[in-house]
Parts: structure tokens; sequence; C-alpha cells
């Protein structure tokens, strides 16, 4: 049974890699109205869940916080101990992490080398998140995606649970964040693949969720940096 | 040399070269590597099996509790900056010291050292800094050059003075590299260190650059008044108004920061555990800050009273563990007050954070950690991915084995990983080099006999100078993005080279008197 959802898990990962031609779709035929509409719609699909995932994970961090803060209290002064409570830091930890990336890159959070970025046309900057989805990150999340599998196999086959008896018995989850991170950062990047082939022929991108700023603006819209001699 | 040796190089070459085209850096590494892994595969050079052991290097990341002391700390500094607890105290320290000459330079540098602490990402911190208080010293006629030249220096103390994320995920590699030295490359001690242990270590060293800039503004505004010109305050005014306005401003983090590195340093917390209760407490404060309804205020007073009480009736060292036989009545009245105060600061947690959670600002905060903390880690993903690859070539034997030929035996590897790593702070932010470079020439150097904690001092202090480094630096990158036009790239060039002097001389120091670094872990922690 369980082999039987691995395999149709697999399947679907095949075809979905099908989409990933998509953003080359729009590149070679943007006349197509059929295409446009489509990907807007896939666009926007894909920006809103992982900013809605994203606007959910972030709660994890006051939890942590707090977790962590009163189980310190509970161990040090009162000896008390609970072996869910300690855990449960792992899980937020974890989770803030792996789902929270795709929300991350689609903010435009993710860490560049801005020497000559800032300075590039926007349609530079599509090409080089285009370009960079497919060379660079589409191939390292597959990575991580296909090298998961024995791993999160091996955790679902004995339902991998706390060294703990006492523990909360969900490793097997902990360890599934890892490729589901995978799947996320492929669904959002090719999102963004997407604008930026739209951006390419000059075309208009949909809306932005909120506290999400747009994607390769104009020069003139960014904040102003001035390089050189300061003039 | 062999194929493998050479397509590391290049995977190397390539990888600083393709960050230049402004990709994400974290996707950038790693999908470079990954291209250099097929070409290995394809010539017969890279065993592909090689990455089947990623996964089992990204969970231990997402799962170590020292790790999760980062998402804490970022909470911490970015529910103070969020709070405007810093724009406050930089205001009225500035009030206070701007009658003297120099006065708002040196407030900038201890501001920048006392809050800087907290976020330890160099981007953000110089951006704060300047934002906040180059248009204030400009205002008040500060040369350009030293004004801009002080906060670019500020900004990156966040890196050095604990409690900052990169000397939490330094300690952690360098511990990693301190065992592998001592299963593979025979030195015998077995000996451990700790992120504690490195926090210990860069106090003394990080004290001693704050005094150093203080002093060159210091001697600046002496010689060159003109430099840093005081601005006398109004007439008739009663400076205890400036004073206990400062005092009231500086008291709450200066004791936040204080309580957080004081728990951690003598050993009470674990590094996560103290930046929870740091976290905990710039809740409170930032409660007590921005809440209007009284009672919200004052349960965050309480609950940090009752936090504090708590940590004291501990500190007094009876037991108060509930599954104990023995109770005396001591033991019976200590533990009511403690259950009464742990009540209390439930209670006023809860209050406190109701304001917080109306007004936007937890989710604000919340969502703003998330998005640094999310940039970090996957950082260290993509920089997994690519020590893998490099290791898969066979680039950790041929680092060593380079370091071993390296003239002058271990004093120049050391000079030589250090020169290295300057050079990659132009392209590489201390993240990414931490956990590229230190597993690579880490354990090597360790084995030749080097202090660990010493070491892993000397290269903060050097990638904190590698940032302040003209023409590539990127403090200044991110200064001159915030600066207004009258500040010259020239004059921010002109205005960091004396800080550079001082770096280096703190770090002549360190190398010259190691028990600077080493001397407080040891009394500290052991």
């Amino acid at each position: 049974m369980t082999e039987l959802f691995g395999w149709a898990l697999k399947g679907i990962g095949w075809v979905f890699l099908l989409v990933m031609t998509w953003p080359l779709l729009i590149l070679f035929f943007p006349n197509s109205d059929r295409i446009d509409t489509l990907s807007r719609a896939s666009i926007t699909l894909l920006d809103d869940s992982s900013y809605r995932i994203g606007e959910i994970v972030k709660w994890a961090l006051p939890l942590l916080v707090l977790s962590i803060a009163f189980s310190v209290f509970a161990l040090s002064i009162f000896g008390l101990n609970w072996t869910k409570l300690s855990e449960s830091a792992a899980y937020f930890h974890a989770s803030i992490i792996m789902l929270g990336a795709a929300a991350t890159l689609l903010a435009g959070q993710h860490v560049r080398v801005d020497v000559f970025h800032t300075r590039m046309s926007a349609k530079s900057r599509a090409l080089v998140d285009f370009m960079g989805f497919y060379a660079l990150l589409l191939p390292v999340c597959l990575i991580i995606i296909w090298d998961s599998q024995s791993f999160v196999n091996f955790a679902w086959r004995i339902f991998e649970g706390s060294s703990e008896n006492d523990g909360i018995q969900g490793v097997f989850l902990l360890k599934t964040l890892v490729p589901v991170f995978g799947v996320m950062m492929i669904a959002q990047g090719l999102s963004i693949a997407m604008r930026a082939a739209m951006c390419l022929h000059g075309k208009e991108r949909p809306a932005r969720p909120d506290h999400t700023p747009q994607l390769f603006p104009p020069l003139e819209n960014q904040p102003k940096i001035s390089n050189g001699n300061g003039s | 040399m062999s194929l493998p040796e050479i397509l590391s190089l290049l995977m190397f070459g390539f990888a600083c070269a393709g960050l230049m085209a402004g990709y994400n850096v974290a996707f950038t590494l790693s999908g470079v590597s990954l291209i250099f892994a097929a070409i290995g595969v394809m010539t017969g050079t890279f065993d592909a099996s090689f990455l089947s052991a990623l996964p089992g290097r990204i969970y231990p990341l997402i799962t170590r509790e020292i790790l999760m002391a980062v998402p804490l700390f970022v909470f911490m500094g970015v529910m103070l900056e969020k709070s405007r607890i810093a724009e406050d105290l930089l205001e009225a320290m500035g009030d206070l010291f701007g009658s003297l000459r120099g006065g708002l330079g040196i407030s900038v540098v201890m501001v920048g050292a006392l809050l800087a602490a907290s976020t330890g990402i160099v981007g953000a911190t110089v951006v704060t800094m300047g934002l906040l208080s180059l248009p204030t010293m400009l205002k008040r006629n500060y040369s350009p050059s030293l004004a801009a030249g002080a906060i670019a220096a500020s900004g990156t103390l966040g890196q050095i003075i604990p409690p900052s994320i990169v000397l939490v995920i330094l300690g952690d590699q360098i511990s990693n590299a301190y065992q592998e030295a001592q299963r593979s490359h025979g030195l015998i001690g077995g000996g451990v260190v700790s992120v504690g242990d490195l926090f210990a270590g860069a106090l003394i060293p990080g004290l001693i650059l704050v005094m150093l800039y203080a002093l060159y503004i210091a001697v600046t505004a002496f010689f060159k008044p003109e430099a840093a010109p005081a601005e006398p305050w109004p007439e008739n005014v009663n400076p205890w108004v400036f004073i206990k306005r400062t005092l009231k401003a500086m008291l709450p983090p200066i004791f936040l920061i204080f309580a957080v590195l004081g728990s951690i340093l003598s050993g009470y917390a674990t590094p996560t555990r103290g930046a929870a209760l740091g976290a905990l407490g710039a809740v409170l404060l930032a409660a007590y800050r921005i809440a209007p309804q009284g009672f919200a205020k004052k349960g965050a007073v309480f609950a940090a009273t009752s936090l504090i009480l708590l940590i004291l009736v501990d500190l007094t060292g009876i037991d108060m563990r509930f599954n104990q036989d023995a109770w005396q009545f001591s033991e019976r009245a200590a533990l009511g007050f403690a259950l009464g105060f742990a009540g209390i600061a439930m209670l006023g947690t809860a209050l406190a954070i109701g304001p917080l959670m109306r007004d936007e600002t937890m989710a604000d905060v919340s969502r703003t950690t998330m998005h640094i903390t999310c940039m970090v880690f996957v950082i260290l993903i993509g920089a997994t991915v690519f020590s893998l690859v490099f290791r898969g070539f066979g680039g950790d034997e041929m680092v060593e084995h380079f370091l071993s030929l390296a003239p002058g035996g271990v004093w120049g590897a050391l000079a030589l990983v250090m020169l290295v790593m300057f050079v990659l702070g132009f392209f590489l932010d201390f993240i990414e080099i931490t956990f590229v470079v230190v597993p690579l020439v880490a354990p090597p150097l360790l084995a030749m006999g080097l202090d660990p904690v010493w070491l892993a001092i000397l290269m903060a202090l050097n990638l904190q100078t590698s940032f302040l480094t003209p023409p590539f630096g990127f403090a200044l990158f991110y200064l001159r993005g915030v600066a207004p036009p009258e500040v010259t790239t020239q004059a921010l060039y002109r205005g960091v080279i004396p800080f550079i002097g001082i770096q280096f001389f703190v770090i002549a120091l360190v190398v010259f008197f190691p028990a600077l670094a080493t001397w407080l872990p040891e009394v500290m922690l052991r």
C-alpha cells in the first residue's frame, strides 16, 4: 500500500518535471493568449501559496521563543522536564527554515552579491533570474529531492520517532521537510522564472502579495544607490 | 596537478565569478558546484554517490540545538530594532554627549557596539546605523569622512562582539573541525570547544576595538575640532534632564545584553537558552516601549521584574526541584515565592504580548526574522552542497597538502589562510566563508597545534576587517547605498582607513598576545 503511494508520488513528480518547461513556452510564444492567461493564473497561485504558508509558519518564531524560555525555567528551577516541550523546539525551528524559505525567495530576501546587480536594467536582472532558475536552483533542488528518497523512505517505513520514549514521535515528518523544501523552492522558482520570461518580453506582470516588493522594477523605481563620485 | 584538483580549483573560481552575476548566493554556490560535479561524473573523476550524503547533512542543520540560537538572536535583534530602542538610545546619547567635541561620534560607536551585538549581519547593521546616525552627524557639521568611517566600522562590530550569530555559526564549525583534527589528524587531547568559549574569547578583543575606535574619534576631535564639532546645549537647560533621559534609554537594553551574555558566559544557560531569554526580554522591552495601555505596560514591567527575581531565587542555590523527598522549610518557602514569580511572569508576558499582536509588531518582527533566518540557513545548505562536491574532488586533501607546503610551517600556513579569507571576504559574506573555508582549513591548522578559540577569533577579526576594506568591502557598499550624495565615495574610503589601521593593530595584538582571546574562556567556563 505505502509502496504504491510512493510510486504514485514519484509518477506525479515526473509529470510535473514537464511543467518546468513552461517559462520557456512564455519566452518562445509571447503572443499566445492561452499561454499568457494560464501563466498569470499559475503565477498568482504559486505566489499566494508560498506567501500564505510563510505567513502561517512565521508564528512558529514566537512559539520557539516561548517554548525554549518556558522549558529553561521549568527545568533549571523546578526540575520539571517535559520531553515533548523541549523537542518541540526542533520542530518549530525546522519548519521555519524549510517551509519559510519559499516565502523568503518570493520576498526577494535571499542575499545576492549586488556589486553589479543593482546597476543592471530590469531585463538583465530578469535574465539573471531566468537563467539562474534553470542552471542553478532547479538542479540543486532536484538533487535534494532525488537524494532524499532513501533517507525519507527509511524514516517512513518504521515511522521513525524520538529516541526518548515520551518524546514527539514525528521524526519521519521532520525528515520529510527536506524534500518538501525542494518542492516548494522549485514551485516558487518556477513562478519567478515565469515573471522573468514575461519581463523579458516587456509584459505587465501580475500583482504580488503583500510585503513583497515588485520583481525586476525599472531602475528609477529602486531606492537610489549612487556609485562612483557621489554625483 | 591532476584533473580532479584542477576541476575543484576551477569550481572555486567559477563560483566566485558566478556570484558577481547577482543570483542568490546560496543557489549560485550549490548550482555551480553541481555543474562541476556533472563534468566530474562525465570525466570519471567524481563519484555521484557522494551526493547521496546530502539529506543527512541538511537534516542536522535544521535540528541541531546550537543552531537554534540563530533565529532566536535574530528575533531579539529585530524586536529591539522595530521597537526603535536603538533610535531612542542614539538620540539621547547624542544630546547628552553632543556638547563635547567628538561626543556624537563616540556615541555612535557605543550604540553600534551595544545594539549591533544582537543582529550580526553586516548589511542590516550598517544600513540601520547609516540611516539613523549619518544625517544627524552631517547636520552637526561632522566631516563626512569621519562620520562615514565611524558608522561603517561600528556597523561591523556586530560580528565580533558577542552575542553575534556569526560567532554561533563559526563556533559550531570550529568545534566540528576540532573534533575532526583529533579524529583523523592525530591531535592528542580530546578537548572540546563550544560557542560559549567563542563568545568569551571574542569579548576582550571586541571591547579593545570599541575603545580604540572611541579613542581615535576623541583624538581626532582634539586635534581637528572642525572634523567633529561640539554643539553646546541650549541655554538654561538642566543637564539632569539629559542624563535622566539617556539613562532611561540606555539601561534596559544594556541590562538585557548583559543578562544574556552573563547567563551564557557564566554557564548558567547554553547559548540557545540564553538567546531565548534574550528574545523574551526584547519582547517585554518592546511592549513597554510601544504599548499604549497602562495595564500592558505594567504587565511587561511585572513580568520582567519577576523573571529577574526568579533567576535570583534560583541563583541562591536552594533546591526547588519537585521530585525530591527531603523538603526543608526554607525550600518550601522559596518554592512558594518562585511559583508566585513564575505565575506573575507568565501573566505579565501574556498581557504584554497583547498590544504587540494588535498593532502587527509581532507579525512584522516574525516575518522579518523568518526572512533572515531562512536566508542564513539556505546559504548553509548551499554551502554544504558546495563543500560536499569540493571534497568529492579530493579538494580537502589538496588544501591540506598545500598548507603543509607553506613556507614557515604553521605560521606560514596561518598567514596564507588569513590572506585567502581576507580576499574571499570581498566576494562572500561571513556565513559562506565560515561554512566553506573553515571545515577545509581548520582541521589541519588545529592539528598543527593552534588553539581553536584563538584561531576562530583571528578569523572573525580578519573577516571583519575585510568587510571594511575598499574597494570591495561589504560594509562600504551598504553604507554607500544609504548615504546622501554629499558624502563622496572618496570621503567614505578615506574615512575607514584609520579604522582599518585599528583593526590590523588589534589583529597583531591578538596574534602576539593570544591570552587576549584565550584567557577569558579558560577562567569563565572551566
